[in-house]
């Protein structure tokens, strides 16, 4: 059920892995991009932690790196 | 799989599928709770023992990692790869570790990191108060059937002590209509296949072991 939203609907998906947060085993995350466009990034923690001390806050910026494109941040986005 | 076993017979076809599995058991799945079921297998596994396992990126890695070989050559061909019968352990999985949210980020996780490494489609083996197999029961008689047929000696002769050598076999349907090949269980260890669909013909490329 989840898969098809990460998907989307275009069929035109592809997916990297963004090896993520120094390559954290616990904290994967994949960029989707539909169209060539970035549509949607999945973030993952395998830890459960009630204390809070293994949650984390994902940054996100498009671009910059060795992308050649400007790093920009998207002003808003839609979580699920 | 040796990616070799692709490359001669296979490039002219249009898809190419991967039926049997390269870790620890019959078909693509990182672990079993065969030795719960069936007897003379060991000592069963402690679920939660190997839950650990499950709950990491390195899973999905690792499961994906001796394919990508041939992924690539499924690329250059421009086939498409599909990852056949697949979840978290074969003989109906591990209570606790096979039926819980955990296992679900798992299995997002491991899929996408086929989608990264080029897999095409995934047969997600699902099951509920038992294990099932095929959804389209006439299709797997029929399947399994003819494979038995020809694995017959009397049919086909092919090297006993050779584990890579394989075996081609051409089943034909009996209309002209596309053959939507059933996923072929794991049920064999005598006979994991490999096979293609092109118009009304299915070919498949069995390994004797």
């Amino acid at each position: 059920m989840v898969m098809p939203e990460i998907l989307g609907k275009t069929g035109s998906a592809r997916v990297v892995d963004l090896f993520a947060n120094s390559n954290s085993p616990y904290t994967p995350s994949y960029a989707i991009y539909e169209n060539d466009q970035l549509a949607r990034v999945a973030l993952f923690n395998y830890m459960e932690d009630p204390s809070g001390a293994n949650t984390y806050t994902a940054s996100i910026q498009v671009g910059g790196g060795e992308t050649g494109q400007p790093s920009t941040t998207p002003q808003t986005v839609k979580v699920k | 799989m040796p990616a070799r076993l692709w490359l001669s017979p296979l490039k002219s076809k249009r898809y190419i599928f991967f039926v049997h599995g390269v870790l620890l058991n019959r078909c693509s799945y990182p672990d079993n709770n065969c030795a719960a079921l069936y007897e003379g297998l060991g000592t069963p596994v402690n679920p939660q023992d190997v839950f650990p396992n499950y709950l990491t990126h390195n899973s999905g890695l690792g499961i994906v990692q001796k394919l990508l070989n041939s992924t690539s050559i499924a690329q250059q061909y421009q086939k498409e790869f599909i990852m056949f019968e697949t979840n978290s352990a074969s003989c109906g999985g591990f209570r606790g570790i096979s039926n819980v949210y955990g296992i679900s980020l798992w299995g997002l996780d491991y899929g996408l990191q086929m989608a990264y490494s080029n897999f095409s489609h995934a047969l997600f083996h699902v099951g509920g108060q038992d294990v099932y197999y095929n959804v389209s029961i006439s299709s797997y008689v029929r399947v399994t059937m003819i494979l038995r047929t020809i694995h017959s000696p009397s049919f086909v002769s092919f090297s006993q002590n050779d584990s890579l050598s394989p075996l081609l076999i051409a089943l034909h349907s009996s209309s002209d209509e596309p053959v939507k090949l059933p996923p072929v269980d794991c049920w064999s260890d005598l006979l994991p296949c490999y096979g293609h669909a092109r118009d009304s013909r299915q070919d498949w490329l069995c390994s004797r072991r």
